[in-house]
């Protein structure tokens, strides 16, 4: 929890660049502002405690060796180490591997889906009014998808659709979505 | 330069992490090449990242990374 009074108020670009220049408090700030929502997405994916935390440490380290990768001008530090995380979540998730011990535990504090209660109650308004704008099927096809790790093709398998007509809820949802939230994210 | 219309159409399912590993690739090698779908990519990302709350790190995660980046 360490609160570091030189680097608390530092925004988020110098940050990354005291990261690059192989400054570990700077990257210790990064893990105290960002750790716990990338927790949260590892969590949501892969519904295993153990399986997150290995994602947290691998998502740090990742931008520790090659902190270069993260471009400002690009997006947000946030959303860059939640893709990462993403993007790693989704790997375990579809290895034969994980698919067998994801079963053992779901924790009891990972919302299920996009409209679900305990995540609704902790997200801001403008999220839940983007969610709530989205068709029914658009935030089934975007929940199974982002967070079930689920490709598309398996997405229209599980719900008895045309490939087709999951593609463009995903693509029409995910439009709404940007639309209403590019500019809220931090 | 001349991309067919469907790649340029899975922007949307890339970002919602919907693609399989092969149309993940092929999506990352057409990013580097076309400055629209890079431009679109950004807004989307931010998009699905803000459906994640914030929450506090995670207890005992960082002294696993220090350990991990060889430095105490």
């Amino acid at each position: 929890m360490g609160a570091h009074s030189e680097t608390s108020n530092v925004d988020d670009a110098a940050l990354a660049a005291a990261v690059s220049k192989g400054d570990q408090t700077a990257l210790e700030e990064v893990f105290d502002r960002y750790g716990g929502a990338v927790r949260s997405m590892a969590l949501r994916v892969l519904r295993s405690e153990a399986l997150a935390e290995d994602t947290v440490q691998e998502v740090f380290v990742s931008f520790w060796n090659t902190p270069d990768r993260f471009d400002p001008g690009r997006g947000s530090l946030r959303t860059f180490l939640l893709t990462l995380a993403h993007r790693r979540a989704i790997d375990i998730v579809r290895s034969e591997q994980a698919r067998f011990n994801r079963e053992e535990k779901v924790p009891e504090d990972v919302p299920p889906s996009i409209d679900d209660e305990v995540w609704s109650r902790t997200v801001s308004a403008e999220v839940r009014e983007a969610v709530a704008a989205l068709s029914e099927g658009e935030r089934e096809a975007i929940s199974l998808a982002y967070f079930g790790g689920l490709t598309y093709i398996e997405v229209a398998e599980r719900l008895g659709l045309p490939e087709g007509t999951v593609k463009s809820r995903i693509r029409s949802g995910m439009r709404r979505l940007g639309t209403m939230l590019a500019e809220v994210a931090s | 330069m001349s991309h067919s219309n469907d790649i340029h159409d899975q922007l949307e399912l890339y970002a919602a992490g919907a693609l399989d590993d092969k149309e993940l690739i092929a999506f990352d090698n057409h990013l580097s090449r076309c400055a629209l779908c890079r431009s679109r990519t950004p807004a989307l990302f931010e998009a699905v990242a803000a459906l994640i709350p914030d929450s506090p790190p995670p207890d005992g995660t960082w002294d696993r990374i220090v350990s991990a980046i060889g430095r105490a």
